[in-house]
């Protein structure tokens, strides 16, 4: 099945994302070897040109590095990982922090719902 | 290329034609038997095999006329439909200039319509040559003096010649036609209805405008003048050279309904 | 060099204007959608270059090369019709589409022909609509041509079919190639899109990659093409 995407944010930047979550979710495991664009490319079902944009971020940002003959691979380093799994999830929390603002929960109330729900 | 084009045409034409010639060369067998055994006169008293007969001459002739005139229906129908019709996005997008394109059906179709004649010919020769064996020994003798005898005329009147030019000429005269019936389908084709009304109207006024120049060109059919000449006893090379020029005139006239036709593909096609 | 270029491109019809003078420049390794309305000037756009109409003016090149056998032998075609001969056997069809495009990759052909379970010797005639949908894809797919064109390849097709149909696109067209595919249901084919051409009676009037629609507008190009052609 097709991956979907929202609609205002470019496909390639959207797939960073996802392979990111994949990476950090431990779907990758450092070390692995990722699929090539093109394999990739047709699971997604987007074009492959995208999905080489997306990889190129992924290589800048330190996150997966290129091996010359054999492909594409997650980071061995773990400290980059952990900052990753933070920056992702700092993502998430601003996400949510801002959604509970709205409905016009305080800074106190937000940290009370989350611990209560966790314990629920 | 235009080997190709010729070769795939030729084959989707057979696989209509032949089922219809060889039924048609069974029939005329089936009609010569009836005729070497004298199966008619021998069941006279026969009402329902009598009636039988009766069907299987008029559809053994039929069919002997009929085969030819499937071959150019057949010719036309897949010209317009390989061309025009939804086969043409792939007829029209195969790496093929026009010339071979055209070159190849206009060969095939002819092969087709010669093969129809000859075919038509052979049966007719099946069921003469039954006739023939069924003939008493004397009609036998009296039909071999007759047949030496024309022979003999033919040789002295240089009508091997004349046949020699005369299959030449048919030849000819049915790439001529082909290539007709490929012009008016063509011209059919450049308006957006009654398309089959204006290739026939095309046909007759190109007919109509090719006797005329026929007849400025004091070209007449050369078995006409034959048989006027035969009567008067005159020399045959007379009409030998009046073919020749009939047959340079079919040829032009096919030469120049071909480039118009090509440049009628290549500048106006317009599918769907 | 282009792989593929128009000036001036214009098409007419009597008093109807298909096509409007349009100019444009293509480079080989895109996946391009054309996208308009029904009657935008799409079809007319697609037929001329491969041959099947004459330009009322202008001029337009593939490869550089007007259009004629040169070009035909490098361009795929996948049209909105059915062109199979009816009376070949799929085998003789495969037979016949390699004997004119040097290009044809039959092996490739025959391997996406396996999952629909057909035996080669079944006459096209008897295939039901679907398959022969599915065999004019693969086999223009299985071209390794320099140009494809496909036009309304998803259009009054199901879901699932055209899954296969992008998914059979993505996998097979040759990757130095230019591929355009010409479409009114634009949700679907967005993702794999690199270029975008918006085509609105006779005219061009947007060309532009798809991720900088998505990031100058803040919208999807599904979105923007809504609001383009608004009645």
């Amino acid at each position: 099945m097709p991956w979907t995407f929202e609609n205002g944010i470019p496909i390639y930047r959207q797939l960073t994302r996802r392979i990111m979550v994949l990476i950090a979710s431990g779907s990758y495991k450092p070390g692995d070897k990722l699929p090539s664009v093109r394999d990739l490319a047709i699971e997604a079902g987007v074009n492959p040109n995208t999905m080489q944009r997306a990889y190129s971020e992924l290589e800048q940002s330190g996150v997966i590095y290129t091996e010359r003959t054999s492909g594409r691979y997650v980071t061995d380093d773990l400290k980059k990982l952990t900052a990753l799994r933070i920056d992702l999830s700092t993502e998430e929390i601003s996400r949510l922090y801002s959604e509970l603002e709205k409905l016009g929960l305080s800074d106190d109330e937000i940290r009370k719902a989350v611990i209560d729900y966790k314990r629920n | 290329m235009l080997i190709k084009i010729f070769k795939y045409d030729f084959l989707e034409s057979g696989r209509k034609l032949l089922p219809g010639i060889l039924a048609m060369l069974l029939l005329s067998l089936a009609q010569g038997i009836v005729l070497a055994y004298n199966l008619v006169k021998k069941n006279a008293v026969n009402g329902s095999l009598q009636i039988i007969f009766g069907i299987l001459i008029v559809v053994v002739t039929a069919f002997i006329i009929g085969i030819i005139i499937a071959a150019m229906i057949i010719q036309i129908t897949q010209y317009n439909s390989t061309i025009y019709g939804a086969r043409g996005h792939l007829t029209n997008v195969l790496p093929v200039n026009t010339s071979s394109m055209l070159g190849g059906k206009l060969l095939s179709a002819s092969l087709w319509v010669l093969i129809s004649i000859m075919v038509s010919g052979i049966a007719i020769a099946i069921i003469f040559g039954c006739l023939f064996l069924n003939l008493g020994a004397h009609d036998q003798e009296g039909a071999r003096q007759i047949f030496s005898q024309l022979l003999k005329q033919a040789r002295e009147y240089g009508f091997f010649q004349l046949f020699a030019q005369a299959v030449l000429g048919t030849v000819i005269g049915i790439v001529e036609l082909v290539i007709t019936l490929y012009l008016c389908v063509s011209l059919g084709q450049l308006v957006s209805k009654m398309k089959v009304l204006v290739g026939i109207i095309a046909f007759f006024v190109i007919s109509f405008i090719e006797s005329k120049i026929d007849s400025l060109l004091q070209v007449q059919n050369s078995f006409d003048k034959y048989h006027g000449l035969v009567e008067k006893h005159q020399d045959v090379s007379v009409v030998i050279n009046n073919g020749w020029s009939g047959i340079i005139v079919s040829l032009a006239f096919a030469v120049i309904f071909f480039f118009i036709t090509r440049w009628l593909l290549s500048r106006t096609l317009n599918l769907e | 060099m282009n792989r593929l270029s128009c000036t001036n491109l214009t098409k007419r019809y009597g008093r109807l204007t298909a096509l409007n003078g349009i100019t444009l420049e293509l480079q080989p390794g895109k996946i391009i959608g054309l996208l308009g309305p029904n009657g935008s000037g799409k079809t007319t756009f697609i037929k001329l270059f491969n041959g099947l109409l004459q330009p009322t003016a202008g001029e337009l090149l593939i490869d550089g090369m007007p259009i004629g056998p040169d070009t035909k032998a490098e361009v795929a075609y996948l049209p909105d019709n059915d062109f199979l001969p009816e009376y070949m056997t799929i085998k003789g069809f495969l037979d016949y589409y390699e004997d004119f495009f040097k290009d044809f990759d039959r092996k490739r052909a025959e391997k996406l022909l396996e999952p629909l379970g057909l035996p080669l010797s079944q006459k096209i005639k008897t295939c039901s609509k679907g398959t022969k949908e599915k065999i004019r894809l693969i086999v223009t797919l299985s071209r390794r041509a320099k140009v494809y064109f496909l036009d309304e390849p998803i259009a009054g097709v199901d879901p699932a079919a055209r899954e296969y149909i992008l998914k059979t696109l993505v996998e097979n067209y040759a990757e130095d190639a230019v591929v355009i595919l010409s479409t009114h249901l634009i949700s679907d084919v967005e993702p794999i899109l690199d270029d975008v051409l918006f085509i609105k009676n006779g005219n061009i009037v947007l060309h532009e990659e798809t991720d900088s629609i998505r990031e100058r507008t803040g919208k999807s190009v599904d979105e923007l093409f809504r609001e383009e052609f608004r009645c």
